[in-house]
């Protein structure tokens, strides 16, 4: 009779104790799961750029050289300088379309980590 | 008649139900505008019906716990408000509604254009283009609204010599004008291929099957077809999303020109 | 509405093209595509960059467009926000409510270990005082015993000691006796004082 109440005692004790744990956890875990679904949509949205990255590289150069033609190409038309704004405007839009590929790219990356910086920026939201 | 040639660029026609009119112009035959209501009128309709319907049918109930369509209102809700506030920061807010508008706009129009015997509205550069331009002057007006002239330091980085600058400026301006012409062509550009290419292996499943004995080679672009329509959903969704968040990386440098 | 005004403008050059003005006709030549298709009209030329049909494409996107932002603006999206906003309130509120409930019962477990310690505590104290004073008592007891039995050694000792006195006396004065018994035997009578001076003697040599 003693020895059995003794074995009772610990047990419901340690058995309230890791349900309490687990509520804790659980409590911390639903005030993350929304913001880590939405972050992880984001972020395989992010990745999944492979074909239409291509694609931007193309329009964000073609775009450059056309604006610059155009431009120059509506300077000549003018000032009556024919060929020459549109030469060297053709040229500052080839060095506009590398720097658009350039940035594309970067921000490309950066997409990744923002990716990853963004979910913890939403958790800092949250918090405040 | 060169019908089978002209089939893959037959789907864009525009065709004319009625129309309202000639404006603008000098009155000759040719000049100023026709206003008519054409097919890609009605699917523009169509997609402003099919995503109001959705967004306000869906959440009509305001249900703590969302139904399914309620739930998927607010998931595109919340990925284009995350989309916004991480690219824009919170000021970026103040246009939400504006690019929510452009995502969802483009979104539906590019899933109905999905649908066989459809007509897609993106697959036009005009309407691209005119979405483009006008996030374009979102941009610049608010711009200038915000920051006035220190709106044009957008044009001058910092940190680079200033007998470099006469050459960096002119080349951060064309960047910067490249934008509505790449924002657009690259939408338009994706929906063209993408259904051009379908049409194409359409075609020739058809062709395929016509010529008899040939008829089991079917299978072969029946195959690319199917999963070029998988891929063409991809990109339907994955273009709407592009669009709105370089709308949000474009509206980023109106509310933070200094980089 | 630039993106608008622009088109328009392509297609009066196009237009006025005819008249070859040297302008307009360079104007021609980046959109022949255009003009190509503004003459053929119908299913000719690559519908996209049909000029004839962007005058209601753009009427129709404005007003599409414009409609679907308001409706966005002013219907969908704030009731949207406001659903979001509820639930996350209600959800908030609940996780509150939770977590304090938890931490009640996080108390309300330590109290319980506490108190069970407690009353371990108190029961390992009182055995031990049980012990401490049960063996108080029987060492006090058993003092007793001792102090008693030590007493009752130390009379009997005494009472053996006035006895092994006595019975010594007794015997000096036996020894006398016998001693002059014994010389009157031998060599007539002794007096007594003879023979206990004789003993004495004997005792003392």
């Amino acid at each position: 009779m003693a020895n059995s109440s003794h074995s009772d005692g610990p047990d419901p004790e340690r058995e309230a104790r890791d349900r309490s744990r687990s509520l804790a956890e659980r409590i911390a875990g639903a005030r993350r799961e929304t913001m880590v679904a939405e972050a992880s949509a984001e972020f395989r949205q992010r990745e999944m750029t492979g074909m239409g990255r291509a694609f931007r590289f193309a329009a964000e150069f073609v775009a450059a050289i056309i604006v610059g033609a155009g431009i120059g190409y509506g300077i000549d038309l003018l000032l009556g300088t024919r060929p020459w704004a549109m030469i060297v405007l053709l040229l500052l839009g080839f060095a506009a379309g590398v720097l658009n590929v350039m940035r594309a790219a970067a921000e490309m990356n950066a997409d990744v980590s923002v990716g990853t910086a963004s979910s913890s920026q939403v958790l800092d939201d949250d918090d405040d | 008649m060169s019908e089978k040639a002209i089939e893959p660029i037959h789907q864009f026609n525009i065709v004319k139900y009625f129309t309202f009119g000639n404006f603008g112009g000098n009155g000759s035959e040719g000049s100023g505008m026709e206003i008519a209501f054409t097919n890609s009128a009605l699917f523009m309709l169509l997609t402003l019906l099919a995503a109001s319907a959705f967004l306000i049918l869906s959440t009509r109930g305001r249900g703590l716990v969302p139904g399914r369509m309620q739930l998927m209102a607010e998931m595109v809700y919340e990925f284009v408000a995350n989309m916004v506030r991480s690219s824009a920061g919170t000021e970026g807010m103040r246009f939400f509604p504006f690019v929510f508008t452009l995502f969802m706009f483009i979104l539906v129009a590019n899933f109905f254009g999905m649908v066989p015997y459809f007509f897609t509205v993106t697959s036009h550069i005009i309407v691209t283009a005119a979405l483009a331009v006008l996030v374009f002057l979102v941009v610049v007006i608010y711009g200038f609204m915000r920051n006035g002239a220190k709106f044009l330091k957008l044009f001058v980085p910092p940190g680079i010599p200033w007998f470099i600058i006469w050459l960096v400026v002119p080349i951060e301006i064309i960047s910067f004008l490249s934008r509505p012409l790449s924002h657009s062509l690259r939408l338009w550009g994706n929906m063209l291929a993408g259904h051009i290419v379908l049409k194409v292996f359409g075609g020739m499943v058809v062709a395929l099957l016509g010529a008899g004995a040939w008829g089991v080679v079917a299978i072969l672009p029946f195959g690319m077809a199917v999963a070029l329509t998988g891929l063409e959903f991809l990109v339907a969704a994955l273009q709407a999303f592009v669009f709105a968040v370089l709308t949000c990386v474009y509206l980023n440098d109106a509310i933070h020109p200094g980089h | 509405m630039a993106g608008e005004a622009q088109p328009q403008v392509v297609v009066e050059n196009g237009a006025v093209a005819q008249d070859s003005t040297a302008g307009a006709q360079a104007v021609t030549d980046t959109h022949a595509t255009t003009e190509a298709a503004a003459g053929g009209h119908e299913a000719v030329g690559f519908p996209p960059f049909d000029a004839s049909t962007f005058g209601s494409q753009l009427l129709w996107l404005a007003i599409t467009f414009g409609a679907l932002y308001v409706i966005m603006a002013r219907v969908a999206l704030p009731r949207i926000g406001e659903i979001l906003e509820v639930r996350q309130d209600r959800i908030e509120s609940d996780l509150a409510e939770a977590d304090r409930m938890r931490q009640r019962t996080d108390q309300a477990v330590e109290a319980y270990e506490k108190e069970l310690a407690e009353a371990r505590q108190k029961a390992h104290g009182i055995a031990e005082q049980t012990r401490a004073d049960n063996s108080a008592a029987a060492d006090a007891r058993r003092a007793e015993v001792e102090a008693e039995l030590s007493k009752q050694v130390a009379t009997a000792e005494a009472r053996i000691q006035a006895t092994k006195t006595e019975a010594l006396k007794n015997v000096d004065a036996i020894a006398a006796d016998t001693a002059a018994a014994l010389v009157g035997q031998i060599a007539g009578k002794v007096s007594a004082a003879e023979a206990a001076s004789a003993v004495k003697k004997v005792l003392e040599g």
